[in-house]
């Protein structure tokens, strides 16, 4: 397949096999093809060439791995897609060969405008491509045979389609059967009725053909306990050594210690990790190619285009209600040991609802008795004007399960959150990544389970008297409920660096650690910055909970990395936006001639962790999770 | 420094090795009262603490070595700071605590006050910092001299602002250095007020604040002997802003408050610069010590190995 232009940096690395789409290839892709002109234009501009890659994938091979950091998302191509790519493909060659041949001198430019279409004719005049691109675009050219045996799927898919709807018509209970008793009634019905057999046997093969991978998850079996460490290991930690064993919880890597586990399949046309590309979190499952599939992966700034298409929205809120919520209403304390069917009830009619940055979902002693469940984002929960902070829920947290159940006022207010400082023009907020996703269970609903299930509403009290619903005022918020706290939005920390200021020399030995380990010899930290209690939170990076940098990039050259670091790739502009979007001053735009904005990566590929910590002398220098550090620390 | 729970152990620890080490110099020395240092128990004591003694000096290696993660700071300078004590006992104990040549009292004198003075600056960094945090303001800057230098530009904005002329503009000397300085200071030169914060030329008491900043304000800021400046102690500088909004019209009353913020502002960096020259000074005292120990006991040894 023709290659993206050599002048643009392929910015997701290509394998066997691959190949990197033109833009008028990928527009034409019928995914894009809701795209506003608004989002189609962005994706026209000048640097949104190579974040789209075409791959192909042999069965069994594996397409994404959990645990992997998600920063990009998946769509499973269908046939329709495939052919027209070929074909595309097929004219590209032709036109390629013939301005090859000019290039080369074979053919005069004259006799060559003939074979060329008019907007072609004069290579010179068009965007100049080199003689490899040329080459290039020639070899992709597909085979008769290729081409035919397209074809012939699609031809044998639409057929299939209209079996199902023919069945749908007159045999709708055969349509309902799974695949295996499809095949033996097919079996049956071959010498009764042989039409209807044939349709059966259609429908049958047409689902296969369009299943195209299969989705793992793998859940850790636990370790056997190992006998305690030796006299030598037992010396070393009295000497103040760290234990340099690995972890106990954590995974050993070997296949043994990981059971996997099949939980579904993905058909031609789907789109998956599309939530952890959108939310950067890590991949939920291992996906493999059950059969040779093409798959187009693309960078989130792709995603958040599509984005803006209400359809692709739509159907992403039912892929998340079908996928994502059941399990994840199953797992939450105040749902534990109800009935499967009250969930599946809930996880229907639950809805998808979206807050923008500062915007207020409900406010105290308003008769609003719905259930929140963070689908992504942070809320913030605050009781008067906002002063005083009572606590945040993060993704797949709740609130308003007292009020569901009592149909009571609301003891305190909620609102979705938005950084200190933050960028508020219109743009950021346009931006879907910043928004805080909500999944509304109102009373009705509930009442609805409740008179179906009369045991649901006993279970579910009793787990809500279980988890103890008044952690709002748990003494260890006191601290995180400061305005100043909020203020200065620690709460967004999960790797702050914090510098104890009653230890802290001011020796700058942190500064001069951060600055050896770097390729450009210069620090990312500065020992400067506001003040909390004896604590100085010096500029850095402090890996926020819902990092707005990550949003917006013109190039999807920034995103989470392996240990939910921030990466910036070398494909950078330097268009700033995302320095400009942090709102703790922790991006920088280098100002050398090759300008490009980088961040601390909290040494996230160093064995030993941050150096800036390791190089203080004092102890006074850490990384910390805010909320769990302020929860205990004494501070004032 | 804090003496933390991390420092439990090494004190432990270090605490035996001494108790080991007097015990062991108190029986070579009864099984041979004569000649210190010459007994195989004796000089085992003597190498490990050379072996101590260098170890302890190769602390500055650690920023160097950072690269190949060997081990935190911290922990390298726990190890510092508790194995010099361990050398000097172990010193102590291979010489019998007498002195016994000129140049072996000469390296214990000088580990002595080389321990000692290391002692005092643990103590020093374990004393200095809370005060350093107790004394800083609310927003933090790292660097005091840099904070000095926004305070003069902010006091010569505000002047700016409050008499609707640079301080400089008839030509006067101080104010015009006092420009100069803020310009190569800060790279650019002082920022101008808004138009719309500059006050009309006919506000009573402009010249008397003018006047003021000249004559007692610039030279506290260029830190000119300042026992001659009343704004170089609270108590008094309060007087002084006082007596000076009794003297001007409320319109300048906000820009006299925020000045005397200034001027706390910059007492606090001035006490900031001079709690981080002590603490440093301390080092300076230390390091060449270390040196001059580590020099001692290589002749030391070159001459009890040579003749």
């Amino acid at each position: 397949m023709s290659t993206a232009s050599a002048a643009h940096p392929q910015r997701l690395p290509l394998r066997q096999g691959d190949s990197a789409l033109t833009l008028q290839q990928l527009l034409g892709l019928s995914l894009f093809q809701g795209l506003s002109r608004r989002a189609e234009a962005r994706l026209r501009g000048k640097h949104a060439q190579g974040l789209a890659v075409l791959r192909h994938y042999r069965a069994g091979e594996v397409i994404c791995r959990q645990g992997e950091p998600g920063w990009t998302a998946y769509y499973l191509l269908p046939i329709a897609d495939r052919l027209w790519l070929r074909e595309s493909q097929e004219a590209a060659a032709e036109i390629s060969q013939a301005r090859l041949a000019v290039r080369l001198g074979e053919v005069d430019a004259a006799d060559a405008s003939e074979y060329l279409p008019p907007s072609t004719a004069e290579p010179e005049a068009a965007e100049p491509e080199d003689l490899e691109s040329l080459r290039q675009a020639v070899a992709f050219r597909p085979s008769a045979d290729e081409l035919s045996a397209l074809r012939a799927e699609r031809d044998l898919l639409a057929a299939g389609d209209r079996s199902e709807e023919e069945l749908a018509a007159s045999h709708s209970d055969l349509l309902a059967l799974p695949a295996a008793e499809k095949r033996r009634r097919a079996d049956a019905l071959a010498e009764q009725d042989r039409a209807l057999a044939t349709k059966l046997q259609q429908t049958v093969e047409c689902a296969e053909r369009r299943m195209l991978a299969q989705v793992f998850v793998q859940k850790t079996t636990a370790p056997e306990k190992k006998p305690p460490p030796a006299s030598a290991g037992r010396l070393l930690r009295l000497l103040g050594r760290p234990d340099r064993s690995p972890p106990r919880s954590a995974p050993t890597g070997e296949p043994a210690a990981w059971d996997e586990t099949l939980v579904g399949t993905l058909h031609e046309g789907e789109l998956f990790g599309e939530l952890s590309c959108l939310y950067q979190t890590r991949r939920s499952a291992t996906v493999r190619a059950l059969r040779d599939c093409h798959v187009l992966e693309f960078l989130a700034v792709v995603l958040e285009l599509l984005l803006t298409s209400e359809p692709v929205q739509a159907e992403l809120n039912e892929v998340y209600r079908k996928r994502v919520l059941g399990p994840q209403l199953r797992g939450l304390p105040l749902f534990a040991h109800v009935a499967d069917e009250a969930i599946e009830l809930l996880r229907r009619g639950a809805e998808m609802i979206s807050k923008q940055p500062g915007e207020v979902v409900y406010e105290e002693g308003a008769h609003e008795s719905c259930l929140y469940l963070v689908r992504s984002g942070t809320l913030k929960i605050y009781s008067g004007s906002g002063e005083r902070v009572l606590g945040y829920r993060s993704r797949g947290g709740i609130v308003g399960e007292s009020e569901l159940l009592s149909g009571g006022p609301r003891s305190a207010s909620c609102a979705a959150y938005q950084h200190p400082r933050a960028d508020g023009s219109e743009r950021a907020k346009a931006l879907h990544a910043l928004r805080v996703e909500l999944v509304r269970i109102d009373r009705p609903l509930f009442e609805r389970v409740c008179a179906r299930f009369p045991a649901f509403r006993r279970q579910v009290e009793r787990n809500l008297q279980d988890s103890g619903s008044d952690s709002l005022s748990h003494p260890t918020q006191r601290v995180q409920g400061t305005s100043r706290f909020n203020d200065l939005g620690l709460s967004q920390g999960r790797k702050l660096m914090l510098i104890d200021l009653e230890s802290c020399t001011l020796c700058g030995d942190c500064i001069r650690g951060c600055a050896s380990v770097q390729d450009d010899g210069l620090p990312r930290l500065a020992l400067a910055g506001p003040r909390f209690g004896k604590y100085l939170v010096p500029v850095s990076c402090r890996q926020c909970h819902e990092p707005v940098c990550l949003s917006g990039c013109p190039v999807g050259a920034i995103h989470h990395g392996a240990a939910s670091e921030i990466v910036i790739e070398d494909w950078c502009i330097g268009c700033g936006l995302c320095a400009a979007r942090c709102p703790y001053q922790a991006i920088e735009l280098r100002s050398d001639a090759d300008q490009k904005a980088v961040v601390c990566d909290q040494c996230a590929t160093r064995p030993h962790g941050p150096e800036c910590v390791r190089a203080c002398p004092h102890d006074a220098a850490g990384r910390v999770d805010a909320t769990a550090f302020f929860a205990r620390a004494r501070v004032v | 420094m804090q003496i933390r729970k991390k420092h439990r152990r090494w004190a432990l620890l270090v605490g035996a090795g001494c108790g080991l080490a007097v015990l062991a110099g108190w029986y070579a020395l009864r099984s041979a009262p004569t000649a210190p240092g010459r007994s195989l128990v004796l000089l085992s004591l003597g190498a490990a603490a050379a072996v101590l003694i260098v170890f302890s000096s190769a602390l500055g290696l650690r920023r160097r070595l950072s690269r190949l993660g060997v081990g935190t700071a911290a922990g390298w300078l726990r190890a510092h700071l508790w194995l010099s004590w361990l050398s000097l006992v172990l010193s102590l104990a291979h010489s019998g605590a007498r002195a016994s040549s000129p140049l072996g009292t000469a390296l214990v004198a000088c580990l002595l006050v080389c321990v000692g003075s290391g002692a005092v600056l643990a103590l020093v960094q374990r004393i200095v910092p809370g005060l350093m945090a107790g004394d800083a303001t609310w927003e933090y800057a790292g660097d005091p001299l840099q904070t000095i230098t926004q305070i003069r530009g902010r006091a010569y904005q505000l002047i700016w602002a409050a008499c609707g002329h640079p301080p400089d503009s008839d030509g006067h000397v101080e104010a015009r250095a006092e420009r100069e300085a803020i310009h190569s200071l800060l790279g650019a030169p002082p920022p101008a007020p808004e138009r719309s914060s500059l006050l009309c030329d006919f506000t009573p008491g402009q010249k008397k604040l003018e006047s003021f900043y000249r004559r007692t304000m610039l030279p506290f800021f260029r830190a000119e002997p300042a026992a001659f400046s009343v704004l170089h102690k609270a108590a008094d500088a309060k007087l002084a802003f006082d007596a000076l909004s009794g003297a001007v019209a409320p319109a300048l009353h906000p820009t006299l408050h925020e000045l005397s913020v200034l001027c706390h502002g910059m007492r606090v960096a001035r006490r900031q610069i001079r709690f981080q020259a002590f603490l440093r000074g301390w080092s300076l005292l230390h390091i060449p010590l270390a040196m001059a120990t580590l020099t001692l006991l290589f002749v030391h040894a070159v001459t009890v190995f040579r003749y």
